[in-house]
């Protein structure tokens, strides 16, 4: 399926800038409307993004010095975990569900070809990944007492890394399709990125963590490739490619549940479509009959002004509802969209999450690392640790670019950030007995004693709510065009937000590193203090009218 | 509600979207902004409802100058983009009840009030509805009985006649419009369709490429215009191609 006419479309084009040269008016609009040549060629094929990510490779190669090869060892695994969530996820979203499909859609075009369309967008991407990773293991290689004289060894490490990934992004979303790329490969880019000013003990934990993974094995065995002692690691090159080797079958078996599922929505499926991309006609409006005047009521006004109860749903709604007057229960009303009665729901599964992980903590014989993991997916759950899910942000497509939806409502920044920020709190505060006493747990079975975890969960709760006011700024920041709109004031924010990322940062570091609990306290409240700061310059920002509530449509 | 915007500017990179655009809306008028596309007509309702922020220039509400933060001012004002901005789940009935809140808008009238909109606009049937569900024409009908249940003191409406709103919806929304106006309310709209504007304006607005190039009453566009053939604004649009050209 060709999706271009270059020859066509150069002709025109011809043509067209011909004609109007003739008109003077016509020609500097044209200029005007159109992109600069180094833009156009940027915005081809994604390919800003993938200087951008050399760029992040080449600060990698600027920022690690001599031996500290691990670091970028264990970005590189991170990095690869998290592309073949990304790719995988977003590869099945695309298919059955994106704006692709639903473009295809209304143009003469089969499934099969359709599907195979999406297939090269997909290789693509996956020839990218691997000159960034190429790039990536040449630069340890450069850096390090690591075989700069063999490319065969880089090269083998890159096309490993790629086919491993791409492998294992046909597997994920074949066995877990649920999987949201938000929960699973967005943590895990953060955690990329801030790992190259993680402390040594950070990242010798981090380097141990990432035998976890598949990616991490290649990183290990590109780690001791010179190393006979370390004939153990290199043998984990062996089940590295074994998944290397399944990318033909998990190719077919994706495919073969794709199309499954295309058949499925083309053919039975036209309820579903109509769900997915809103139909011309719908079966009620078929249905419709023309109501008279004379109609009686049927409506009372309590039913227009009924919202959700927070008394009637669970008890961490009802201690939030208790700390929101009746303007702020409105404003969180429209900011969950009406839907009140998750956060108990949610907290429960993060009990139960965490009673499992304690039992298995406390009596299970198994490798240190994964006992974290329980605590990990217990707080990612319960508790609103990147700021909560609050429909009220969502994007609305319309032409120009996307409206997050409280923008056309008369709701405003302090009152959306105050009700968040209430909200967070009593679920971050009610998710903190679970943390400590895991923590408690935790530490004893490690050896550093309950004390020990008791503090550094009291820590762990402190730092989740001195995070939030950043956390609440990129709810907004996420809906504006604050990166692409350029003036002095956005460039104002992010000279200061430059300024306080690194008070930020070391007081996060410090407090996990400082053995004096007056440092802990002090590296907590200056983190506050710091993310207090971001949010109320953001908040004049915002309240001013410096950025617009439309961000790039996609 | 009275409205001044001085030399109003809004640039998206290269791209004038406004170019010092200066007017003076008074309270108690519907007025429908023209142009061909890209002239900037939806960019001037962001900016009026705070969405957009204006690169230069500044827009007076009641002589206060207006800032997105200023909360009791957008709660007088009521925004329909293009495509209506609703939580998929909610019914109809919910999404006005939202709404209502927001506005702080309540009582027994309301409820009389919000049955003449969903009868006027043969919304009944789908008042348990969720929005999702509903027809492109269906969703536009419910955004806009909400907001005009709301009855803020100035609506500003996204090509409401291209919303894909069936007849009988259109002829509804034209008497409340001018129901509103008799309330003391104000209206703007931006439309590309030239009779319509020409039944259902106070004034007019003529922009091309970010300028407003005409701003007057009817009758005033109609002394302009006079001798031309077609109706007053399809003269007037004549008049902006040739000059253009």
């Amino acid at each position: 399926m060709k999706l271009k006419s270059p020859a066509l479309e150069k002709r025109v084009r011809e043509v067209a800038r011909d004609e109007m040269r003739l008109d003077k008016a016509l020609w500097k609009d044209y200029k005007r409307h159109r992109k600069s040549w180094l833009r156009r060629k940027l915005e081809e094929g994604n390919k800003l993004l993938f200087v951008l990510l050399s760029l992040f490779w080449v600060l990698v190669f600027a920022r690690v010095r001599g031996h500290e090869k691990e670091t970028i060892l264990v970005a590189i695994a991170l990095y690869a975990t998290a592309t073949t969530l990304f790719r995988g996820l977003n590869f099945r979203l695309n298919v059955v569900g994106g704006y692709d499909r639903a473009l295809f859609l209304h143009f003469p075009v089969s499934d099969n070809d359709f599907l195979k369309h999406e297939w090269k967008k997909f290789v693509r991407s996956w020839l990218g990944a691997f000159c960034v990773f190429l790039l990536a293991y040449w630069i340890v290689a450069l850096r390090s007492d690591l075989v700069p004289e063999n490319p065969g060894l880089v090269l083998l490490a890159a096309g490993l890394q790629t086919l491993c990934g791409a492998s294992l992004s046909m597997w994920v979303p074949t066995f877990f399709p649920r999987l949201k790329i938000v929960a699973s490969a967005i943590p895990i880019y953060f955690l990329t990125f801030i790992c190259l000013w993680l402390p040594a003990p950070a990242i010798e934990f981090l380097w141990s963590s990432v035998l976890l993974v598949p990616a991490g094995w290649i990183s290990h065995v590109f780690a001791s490739s010179r190393d006979a002692a370390s004939r153990a690691e290199n043998l984990l090159i062996v089940p590295a490619a074994a998944i290397c080797l399944t990318l033909p079958l998990a190719l077919h078996i994706a495919r073969k549940a794709l199309s499954a599922e295309l058949d499925r929505q083309t053919r039975a499926g036209s309820d579903q479509l109509e769900q997915m991309f809103g139909g011309a006609e719908t079966p009620e409006e078929a249905d419709t009959e023309p109501i008279s005047s004379q109609t009686p009521l049927q409506v009372a006004y309590e039913h227009i002004s009924e919202g959700p109860s927070w008394e009637k749903a669970g008890w961490i709604e009802k201690l939030v509802a208790r700390s929101l007057n009746a303007q702020e229960r409105i404003v969180a009303d429209f900011m969950l969209a009406q839907n009140v009665g998750d956060w108990s729901k949610r907290w429960r599964t993060a009990a139960l999450i965490s009673t499992v992980g304690v039992l298995v903590t406390a009596l299970a014989p198994l490798p240190p690392l994964t006992l974290f993991l329980p605590m990990v997916a217990g707080g990612l759950w319960g508790a609103p640790l990147f700021g909560g899910i609050w429909p009220g942000f969502t994007g609305a497509a319309t032409f120009g670019g996307v409206i997050p939806t409280y923008a056309v409502f008369p709701v405003g920044y302090v009152e959306i950030s105050r009700v968040m920020f209430k909200a967070n709190i009593v679920r971050i505060l009610v998710w903190a007995p679970l943390l400590i006493a895991y923590a408690t747990v935790l530490a004893t079975r490690l050896g550093n004693g309950p004390r020990y975890g008791l503090v550094e969960g009291i820590l762990g709760v402190a730092l989740a709510l001195a995070l939030q006011p950043l956390m609440i700024t990129a709810h907004f920041s996420a809906g504006t065009n604050d990166t692409r709109q350029i003036n002095l004031h956005t460039l104002a924010f992010s000279g200061l937000a430059m300024v306080l990322l690194i008070p930020t940062i070391a007081s996060v570091v410090g407090l996990f590193v400082a053995d004096s609990l007056l440092i802990k306290s002090v590296a907590v409240t200056s983190v506050f203090g710091c993310t207090m700061l971001a949010w109320a310059a953001y908040m004049r920002l915002f309240n001013r009218g410096r950025i617009d509530l439309l961000s790039a449509s996609r | 509600m009275q409205i001044a915007l001085e030399s109003l500017s809004k640039r998206y990179g290269k791209v004038r979207a406004l170019d010092k655009v200066s007017l003076e809306i008074n309270p108690g008028q519907i007025v429908s902004i023209l142009g061909p596309n890209g002239a900037g007509k939806t960019t001037l309702l962001r900016c009026l409802s705070g969405i957009v922020a204006p690169s230069s220039g500044e827009i007076r509400y009641d002589g206060e100058r207006f800032f997105r933060g200023n909360m009791a001012v957008r709660r007088r004002i009521a925004y329909l983009p293009d495509f209506p901005i609703a939580f998929p789940n909610n019914t109809v009935l919910r999404h006005i009840g939202m709404v209502l809140q927001l506005y702080g808008v309540g009582g027994s009238s309301t409820e009389s009030r919000v049955m003449d909109l969903l009868r006027g606009f043969d919304l009944m049937p789908l008042i348990e509805t969720p929005m999702a569900k509903l027809s492109r024409g269906q969703a536009y009908k419910a955004a806009l009985s909400a907001l005009l249940a709301a009855d803020t003191e100035l609506l500003l409406v996204d090509e409401p006649f291209a919303s894909g709103m069936d007849p009988n919806g259109i002829t509804f929304l034209k008497r409340e419009a001018r129901n509103s106006v008799k309330r003391g309310r104000t209206i703007i709209y931006s439309t590309q369709i030239l009779d319509l504007a020409e039944k259902l304006s106070d004034r007019v607005c003529v922009m091309d490429r970010g300028e407003v190039r005409h701003y007057a009453p009817l009758a005033e566009l109609q002394a302009v215009n006079a001798g031309s053939a077609g109706t007053v604004l399809e003269g007037l649009f004549q008049q902006l191609r040739e000059s253009a050209q």
